[in-house]
């Protein structure tokens, strides 16, 4: 099926039914996945789907539809259903959709190449045996690849495509009785690497793994310095994304509302969104509303510059247009390397993972530090289990001693380790 | 597309599905409807099983054509796997069964506008009565599943499973702060099997309205490890993360800490926890699995009895290499996904106690009764967030308590169990994530323990 028809006959049908702005997208997405189990190569699953996604504004109102296709008769019934259901939607004359976008961008892998992930998970299941044989894991290779075709009565045509493959691996050392905390490593990449076991440090984090069986139960309670990884540096971000563009400005309930311009966090620290990053795997070059994104420091020096603010938002507040997610951004490295910033450490934790509940509204949280060491006078002492780290998001990032000159590039970001003071750490 | 005239393109074991899933929300913020979405996910699926490999193959094209190319791609893609393994065939085991079972309305199917005119109802009802609500947020989440499947050993099944959830997000000025509640109603079923009876769910909004106006004074637990009781709803993601997750027999063969407990004691005498297929106590269960997507008729596991781990969940395979029944886990999300093992409606049954005289009985402690999210691990260490909960003082409920997190080791937790209430609360609200994010349904009683709390 032809997705640049699939999307002009909906477009007409819409146009026929006198839709006033109409923006339909097909796109057609591929995927190859590998996956090994039980130190076995036990599933190759491979995945065709065709969808359609219609978005419409009439008289003011506004609805989407997403479906998989099997012809263009089905695009019948998504047309109706979603005149149908804006009909009857509220109305906002804040809705918008952009005009005379144009965008053609090809990027990424056009095939998979079958037999190099399969001779590649092959030898990763060898050299994992004979090198790391307390590793259990369940790991695999995914390649997948989208074509986009997307057309609006406003004048915007935006076509797009892109392959990648993504790596995961999820595991637990065992030995005897005894286990260490589950682990994981996910990535994103353009190119396949030679060895899985060399990809993103993950032969290194199999040893750390290991180590971790022997974890010692922390029974402590201090308040003491914190070098979160750049997973849970990823983690803490996320959870202030939201104060940072969106319905909270509508609202006025965003906790940085009225902080333009004023310092928000720790001045060692710049966020930048680059949706359009060409050492990432993945792009968002395009808003739901079809505006372009926009590169742009949303936090430069501690200092909250921009909010992402959509068309939407935009027409309903004083905020101006501001088309910058950050789903795909980088944070600036820092002076300091992660060794130096563990030697000055005199007391205090290297997270690598947390598992917590969602912040509250004032960014309050508490989590477990999985996969996580316990630093004494400057050295890494032994792995730890059963602590708790408890704090205030915000607070923790205005509170950054330093950031490291190493950054990881997880396929959605580009981030170093940050060390924080101040930081509650309780123990059984 | 006739699937068992299709089945006969398999040369080994195989299934075949059809999958159909919707959903659809619409969300109002303060009285503005600000999203207004459905989708729709369709295709056909072929899992093909060659030595000890799968192959899979899906497609959104529908039609017969499409769906033996699929097939052929399943067979071709387990023989890809199988002649380079040089591993033989496992026979699995099979306990087919032929049903059809649609959980859909029967009443007329309303229209977008008069769902988004009962929303509207709820949301000036809400807002009228509690007019100190800063934001108020009303989301109608509806959503079915349709499978229709077929596997060579002889299993034939149809079943439509919608569910569907009215969440409402009260936000609340405090001073120099946002406080938030939030309330899920409805469950089994569709929006139009409750819609013209929304005056049902006003006592929980007032029951939450009133733990939003507790938190303006809610203190921080203090951390450290402290007597609790654990409400229905936070007993139920425990029964779900703590022990569920270590008792998947793939995570069992992939070193969990439970590998070698079978038969010792891993909790309480007191605790007796079950994953139940689809009726418990002659009630059905909110998300209710009648044929698991290998075709196997399901049973309950009993996964601990009386503190003892007595079973883990299995699929096929694991059972045959476990030398047990499969016991009906395997399901799969969506039609492009594979079956793996999933729990289904996993519980702590009931006990002997009066939750009042429960509280009665802590001197210093908490009572938690409302989760977040959760997690667990391999070592049977858990976490989950706990959005409501009281200071319990004296055998009295206190202060509430700002949101904080809960973690344990759940098989050391378990064994700390004193005190189980005689009641069972059952959700289905929630989804796991494990590889593929589907439905899943978890409950208990109240319990009495000992947990680690991240406090200040």
């Amino acid at each position: 099926m032809n997705i640049k028809l699939i999307a002009k006959t909906g477009l007409k049908k819409l146009e026929t039914m006198g839709v006033e702005k109409a923006f339909v997208s097909a796109y057609k997405y591929t995927n190859m996945e590998l996956q090994t189990e039980f130190e076995e190569i036990g599933l190759l699953r491979e995945v065709d789907e065709i969808k359609v996604e219609i978005r419409i504004i009439h008289e003011n109102k506004t609805a989407n539809k997403r479906m998989t296709i099997s012809g263009l008769e089905d695009l019948e019934e998504a047309v109706k259903q979603v005149v149908e259901t804006a009909k009857h939607s509220l109305e906002d004359p804040a809705f918008s959709m952009a005009k005379n976008t144009h965008l053609k961008a090809h990027y990424g892998i056009v095939e998979a190449d079958k037999d190099k992930m399969y001779s590649l998970l092959e030898k990763f299941l060898k050299e994992k045996k004979e090198k790391y044989p307390e590793i259990k894991e369940s790991s695999s290779i995914v390649f997948s690849r989208y074509e986009y075709y997307g057309v609006s009565n406003q004048g915007s045509k935006i076509i797009e495509s892109n392959g990648y493959y993504s790596i995961k691996t999820i595991y637990t050392a065992v030995k005897d009785e005894k286990s260490s905390s589950l682990n994981y490593k996910f990535g994103l990449t353009k190119d396949l690497p030679d060895n899985l076991l060399e990809f993103q440090g993950l032969g290194k984090q199999y040893e750390e793994t290991i180590e971790q069986i022997d974890q010692r139960i922390f029974t402590d309670k201090f308040e003491g310095d914190v070098i979160f990884s750049p997973d849970t540096v990823d983690m803490l971000v996320c959870s202030l994304t939201p104060e940072l563009g969106g319905l909270n400005l509508v609202e006025k309930t965003s906790i940085f509302y009225d902080k333009l311009n004023e310092k928000i966090l720790s001045d060692k620290i710049t966020l930048v969104a680059t949706p359009s990053n060409p050492k990432l795997a993945l792009r968002n070059l395009v808003s739901q509303d079809n505006y372009l994104t926009e590169y742009g420091k949303v936090i430069e020096n501690g200092v909250l510059k921009r909010f992402n603010v959509s068309k939407y938002v935009s027409n309903k507040t004083d905020f101006e247009h501001s088309n910058i997610p950050l789903n795909y951004y980088e944070m600036d490295p820092g002076e300091v390397t992660l060794q130096d910033m563990i030697k000055d450490i005199k007391k205090g934790i290297l997270v690598n993972r947390i598992s917590s509940g969602n912040p509250n509204k004032n960014k309050d949280f508490s989590g477990i530090v999985k996969n996580s060491y316990y630093i004494e006078d400057g050295e890494i002492k032994y792995p730890i289990s059963e602590i708790m780290i408890t704090g205030n998001i915000v607070e923790m990032l205005n509170n950054v001693v330093s950031i490291s000159q190493e950054r990881e590039n997880r396929g959605n970001a580009i981030l170093p380790w940050v060390r924080c003071s101040n930081v509650l750490v309780s123990g059984k | 597309m006739d699937l068992k005239n299709l089945l006969s393109y398999l040369d080994n074991y195989g299934e075949l599905r059809l999958q159909h899933n919707s959903d659809s929300f619409i969300v109002m913020s303060n009285g503005r409807v600000v999203n207004n979405y459905s989708s729709r996910n369709r295709g056909f699926s072929a899992r093909a099983y060659s030595g000890r490999e799968w192959g899979f193959s899906s497609t959104s094209t529908l039609g017969e054509k499409e769906a033996k190319r699929a097939i052929q791609r399943a067979m071709d893609n387990a023989k890809f796997l199988s002649s380079r393994s040089g591993t033989s065939n496992l026979i699995l085991p099979s306990r087919p069964i032929v049903l059809e079972k649609d959980l859909s309305t029967t009443k007329s199917i309303l229209s977008v506008k008069e769902k988004t005119e009962y929303i509207a109802e709820l949301n000036n009802y809400i807002n009228k009565k509690y007019k100190d609500i800063a934001s108020l947020t009303v989301m109608l989440l509806e959503e079915s599943t349709d499978k229709l499947v077929a596997t060579t050993d002889g299993s034939y099944f149809h079943t439509i499973i919608p569910r569907s959830y009215l969440r409402c997000y009260f936000t609340m000025k405090n001073d120099n702060e946002m406080i938030t509640e939030y309330c899920v109603l409805g469950g089994l079923g569709n929006f139009e099997d409750y819609a013209d009876n929304l005056e049902q769910f006003y006592a929980d909004i007032e029951d939450t309205y009133k733990h939003l106006i507790n938190k303006k004074t809610a203190v921080f637990a203090d951390s450290g490890y402290n007597d609790v009781i654990l409400g229905s709803d936070v007993t139920g993601i425990l029964a779900h993360e703590a022990i569920g997750h270590t008792t998947e027999a793939d995570l069992v063969r992939n070193g969990s800490i439970v590998r070698n407990l079978m038969g010792k004691q891993v909790a309480s005498e007191l605790v007796n926890l079950v994953d139940v297929p689809h009726t418990y106590q002659g009630k059905l269960c909110p998300r209710p699995v009648f044929v698991d997507d290998e075709g196997v008729e399901p049973i309950t596991a009993n996964i601990i009895e009386k503190g003892i781990l007595k079973s883990y969940m299995h699929n096929k395979e694991s059972a045959q290499l476990f030398g047990v029944q499969p016991t009906g886990n395997a399901r799969a999300s969506q039609y492009s996904d594979e079956p793996i093992i999933r729990m289904r409606n996993t519980y702590i049954e009931p006990g002997q106690s009066k939750l009042d005289d429960m509280i009665k009985s802590i001197d210093n402690g908490y009572y938690f009764m409302k989760p977040s999210n959760g997690q667990a691990d391999s070592t049977s260490e858990f976490m989950f967030g706990v959005v409501r909960g009281y200071e319990i003082k004296n055998g009295k409920l206190g202060r509430a308590l700002k949101e904080t997190t809960i973690s344990g080791v759940a098989v050391d937790l378990l064994k700390t169990v004193t005190a189980v209430s005689d009641d069972l609360h059952a959700s289905g609200a929630g989804n796991c994530g494990k590889k593929q994010s589907i439905p899943v349904g978890y409950g208990g009683p109240a319990l009495k323990c000992k947990i680690n709390i991240g406090g200040k």
